[in-house]
């Protein structure tokens, strides 16, 4: 029974590790490998609790790294809100929110999936306070993009990784 | 006032239980029965010293055969200076219910 429970909670602790940095993975193993040492199963248990907070302020430290872009993703997604709200093509602001997600993703890889959400939800908070644009919308609409910034902020960091290869490389 | 940075009780409790003995090498746990923390208070301010650079740590065997490799914390030259300086910051103690009622009083009359 105990080396169920053990490997349940190597499981869920590697689970729980793919979430955050190689950086701070070694935090999540500290507790994980304290908590194989005690012998009571509860406190084992109790032990790798524990584990739940440090896991949320380091995905939080993680969230809110590169936290001057913050605000300019979300700018970015003003103006390519402004774009298709303000044109009766729809390919412009597409072209620019991909732009956009692509260079943000390049010039700061972590969490990229993170400017393709700031770039792109300011279109659908538009459409939802009331602001319409020349075309018609059907309900959802606005968040098309959305698929597509992901998929760039995915090349965009293909890109870093490709560039970052070249420069070590050469 | 600006808060002195690790001066809450249960920072000074894990800076005394380091002091107790600084040059020794402790592990998560030993720290936890010293201080009676608990492992999701414990880590954190493990993270936040070592961030500071007032901690140094090590991966070390386990006595148990088999076990993986456990996480080893001590505080640095700097972290023992820091922590000597922070056992002798006055405690800044909490005023208690009925202190507060008697100021409120006083105040009154």
């Amino acid at each position: 029974m105990r080396r169920l429970e053990e490997r349940l909670l190597d499981t869920l602790f590697f689970a729980a590790s793919l979430s955050i940095g190689a950086e701070d993975r070694g935090w999540l193993d500290a507790v994980r490998a304290e908590s194989a040492v005690l012998p009571e199963r509860r406190e084992a248990w109790l032990w790798a609790a524990g584990a739940l907070p440090l896991l949320a302020r380091l995905l939080l430290r993680r969230l809110f790294s590169d936290l001057p872009v913050i605000p300019v993703a979300i700018a970015a997604g003003v103006i390519m809100a402004a774009v298709d709200l303000s044109s009766t093509e729809r390919w412009p602001a597409a072209l620019l929110s991909l732009a956009f997600t692509a260079a943000l993703s390049f010039a700061y890889p972590r969490w990229a999936w993170r400017w393709a959400f700031a770039v792109t939800l300011v279109l659908p908070l538009a459409v939802d306070t009331g602001i319409e644009g020349p075309y018609a919308n059907e309900p959802f609409d606005s968040y098309y993009k959305v698929p597509q910034a992901l998929l760039m902020a995915g090349v965009g960091v293909w890109l870093r990784f490709r560039w970052q290869r070249r420069r070590t490389a050469g | 006032m600006p808060r002195q940075p690790n001066s809450s009780p249960q920072s000074l409790s894990l800076l005394r239980a380091f002091l107790a003995e600084p040059q020794a090498w402790h592990y998560g746990y030993s720290l936890s029965l010293a201080t009676h923390l608990k492992s999701g208070t414990l880590y954190p301010m493990l993270m936040r010293l070592q961030s500071q650079g007032l901690l140094e740590a090590r991966w070390g065997e386990s006595d148990t055969p088999g076990r993986p490799q456990r996480h080893l914390y001590r505080l640095s030259r700097a972290g023992l200076a820091a922590a000597r300086a922070a056992m002798l910051q006055p405690q800044r103690a909490r005023p208690s219910r009925t202190r507060l009622k008697l100021r409120e009083q006083g105040a009154m009359e």
